[in-house]
């Protein structure tokens, strides 16, 4: 069984041996000094930018930056919002102009990319900065040969979405938190079969990477890309038992055809009352809130495979390593990281904060819903799979992961096709 | 001795001062094209032979990004994907024609209705045409398979099933090109003389003769001038493809046209070299497909 902390310590090891090529986050050639320097006193006046990518989200955002005003009225925060799909291009073509964002949102998948190539700011020295504050595994996500250059912003892991009310009316007991794939799969049949008419699903399927195929491969024993980032695991047996697995509820009928969960996602199909089950992340809670099963709906812990198996990823804050305000950038970014907006965010229900001990927030943003269990996950859950070229890979998921999963072709050829390409792309990275 | 003079004329008009200021006039236009037509493709040519870093920086690989090309499984199917598409939307112009004389017709009511109704296409925004067209040919709820099921057909998955998808998007590429073939041919049609006309009805012609042997030939200088720009457009299929379709669509790896790739290839994957080839190759299916309308405008356009 591989446990979190052997496959850390193989990251750390990696991002030491890429430490001897390129020392740091913060030392790539070009632009101003990589030093962070003194940070802006409470009376400075400058004008910084903030780049960010969920419009959700912009709101606490935005009261954040209000309550940073109030300590550094001199400094004005512009924010700029982007949308996801296309905010790494944006950023991509940001950096290689040297025209990053003074502070920006950056996630697992693209970290690596950046730090190692000395774009993102050491942030060991940044006042008010405290690594103790945050859960071990994000701040491992966001450091780059031992020195810190991200803070982590929130974090998400998975738990098991249901809907107490169609459950029973398909006299499926509700989820305790033991189910196996098997007592998943069984419901999943039971629900579909009985309310079929009604246009109801057991689970609404889907490829959603990170919150259904990445746990399940890992829970039967398979991986995504191996520990020291040479090679992809998508024809590895444990992950090809996922996608079996997956393939064999759609063959049966029992979950929706990937062409269907392409016009109807998941997500709606759960939160318009027309999915029973739905593996998912905390980031849900927010959405079901709003939604007409908002009464009908809790949350059980992730299934149980062979082995243990849960992602942990959230977003982080940096600051540009080059950038020309970095005493303002400082105070701003302090800021973010701080108890205090760690609890804005989390009284918005933005995002479950990162900040240790401020999940409180969360909860009482989000009545109803059990999300204590999503911070328990947390505690065991793998890092995110991530690599320096990520994104590269992620587009090739995005085009062969629907074929596997759904069809038409074989699951294995598919997965071995995917597999090669992949290890191209990793092949290049070294 | 009047031919000499005749000829020595313009020599010398060619060598006094007269000679460069045509170039001051057309400099600025010169540049413009240099700087924005052959610029990119001589850096396109450079950076098909290099490997990019990813924020910048280039370093020679020779012609490995070329071999890459031959080796992508990905490369034939789209090509076929491209080709089919352009040949469903070139299909649009007889459509056209047919379109574009109906609107001509002397004494026709609501003319100009149908005008902007025709051109509506032209003028709205590509991404929202995407949008409401994926709307339309939603399996469970759209518009298309409702008709059908009026008629007992049960409807395909329009945007996510292969082939289907392929289908769907040329339909609404045909469906948005119509508006400038209507408007070319619009313009050639008034430039027929009515005579012509008037000596065909002399002769007996009916109006479906006319159409054949009047309108049809004198058109075929605006319809060669339509295929040809079609056909570019066709080649360069990417924003309805990208938008109609969404990301993880279980159809997409059959449906990716040459430019899509080239997008991911070079925004998604970072692989610019590579990328450079893929645009050389659209390049050269463009180029080749001119040439070859070119080569046949002489079997079947009427120049007067």
């Amino acid at each position: 069984m591989t446990s979190r902390r052997t496959l850390l310590g193989a990251a750390g090891l990696a991002a030491a041996g890429g430490a001897l090529a390129l020392s740091g986050c913060s030392s790539g050639g070009g632009g101003a000094s990589p030093e962070l320097g003194a940070m802006a006193a409470r009376s400075a006046k400058d004008s910084i930018s903030f780049q960010i990518w969920d419009a959700a989200q912009a709101p606490a955002m935005q009261q954040i930056i209000d309550a940073f005003h109030e300590d550094y009225p001199g400094i004005e925060v512009t924010m700029s919002i982007a949308a996801y799909a296309s905010y790494f291009e944006r950023l991509r073509i940001q950096a290689t102009g040297d025209d990053l964002p003074d502070v920006f949102w950056i996630n697992g998948p693209n970290f690596e990319l950046y730090a190692s190539h000395g774009l993102l700011q050491d942030l060991s020295d940044l006042e008010g900065f405290d690594p103790k504050n945050y859960p071990e595994n994000l701040v491992d996500l966001y450091t780059y040969d031992a020195k810190p250059c991200a803070i982590p912003k929130d974090f998400d892991t998975i738990g098991l979405w249901y809907n107490r009310e169609l459950l029973h009316r398909a006299g499926v007991d509700a989820p305790d938190g033991s189910w196996s794939w098997q007592q998943y799969r069984d419901a999943s049949e039971q629900v579909t079969r009985k309310l079929r008419s009604d246009r109801i699903w057991g689970n609404p399927g889907g490829i959603e990477t990170q919150a259904y195929i990445y746990p399940l491969a890992l829970q039967a024993g398979g991986f995504i890309v191996s520990e020291d980032k040479t090679t992809s695991g998508y024809d590895d047996p444990g992950t090809l038992e996922a996608f079996e697995f997956l393939r064999g509820m759609i063959d049966d009928d029992i979950a929706p055809d990937v062409r269907y969960t392409t016009e109807n996602r998941p997500q709606d199909l759960f939160s318009d009352g027309r999915a029973a089950l739905m593996t998912s992340g905390n980031w849900q809670a927010a959405v079901l809130q709003d939604s007409v099963v908002k009464e009908q709906i809790d949350a059980a812990p992730l299934l149980h495979g062979t082995q243990e198996g849960n992602v942990i990823h959230g977003i982080g804050y940096a600051m540009s390593a080059h950038g020309t305000h970095k005493p303002a950038a400082s105070a701003f970014l302090s800021f973010l990281g701080s108890e205090k907006a760690a609890r804005i965010q989390g009284a918005a229900g933005a995002a479950n904060p990162a900040f240790i001990g401020t999940n409180d927030s969360f909860f009482d943003a989000l009545p109803g819903f059990d999300l204590e269990l999503f911070v328990d996950a947390a505690k065991t859950a793998l890092p995110y799979p991530v690599s320096q070229n990520t994104s590269a890979w992620n587009q090739l998921e995005e085009l062969l992961l629907p074929k596997i999963v759904g069809g038409p072709g074989d699951v294995v050829e598919t997965a071995e096709d995917l597999a090669d390409r992949m290890d191209g792309v990793l092949a290049d990275e070294s | 001795m009047s031919h000499e003079t005749a000829s020595a004329a313009p020599r010398s008009r060619r060598g006094g001062t007269d000679g460069w200021w045509p170039l001051v006039f057309l400099g600025p236009l010169l540049i413009g094209v240099a700087v924005f037509y052959f610029w990119p493709i001589l850096a396109t040519l450079i950076n098909s032979f290099t490997v990019f870093g990813p924020f910048g920086g280039r370093t020679f690989n020779g012609l490995a990004n070329f071999a890459q090309l031959l080796q992508d499984s990905f490369i034939p199917r789209a090509v076929l994907n491209t080709l089919i598409y352009t040949v469903i939307v070139l299909c649009g112009i007889p459509l056209a024609v047919c379109i574009a004389s109906l609107l001509n017709q002397k004494g026709l009511r609501f003319a100009r209705l149908y005008q902007v109704l025709f051109f509506l296409p032209a003028v709205s925004m590509p991404v929202a045409v995407s949008l409401v067209w994926r709307m339309i040919f939603n399996k469970e709820f759209g518009l298309v398979n409702w008709v059908l099921s009026l008629v007992g057909i049960d409807g395909p998955y329009w945007v996510t099933a292969p082939w289907w998808s392929l289908l769907a998007v040329s339909i609404v590429g045909l469906w948005s090109s119509l508006p400038l073939a209507i408007i070319i041919l619009g313009a050639g049609l008034r430039g027929i003389p009515a005579e012509l006309y008037e000596a065909a009805q002399l002769d007996g012609a009916g109006t479906v003769r006319q159409f054949f042997s009047v309108t049809v030939p004198l058109l075929t200088p605006s319809i060669f001038f339509l295929s040809i720009i079609t056909a570019i457009n066709g080649f360069q299929l990417f924003d309805l493809l990208f938008a109609m379709m969404g990301q993880a669509n279980p159809a997409m790896a059959d449906t990716q046209s040459l430019v899509y790739l080239f997008y991911s290839e070079a925004f998604r994957q970072n692989n610019q070299g590579y990328a450079s080839v893929i645009a050389l190759l659209i390049l050269a299916i463009i180029g080749a497909f001119t040439l070859l309308q070119f080569r046949l405008q002489r079997r079947w356009v009427h120049y007067e």
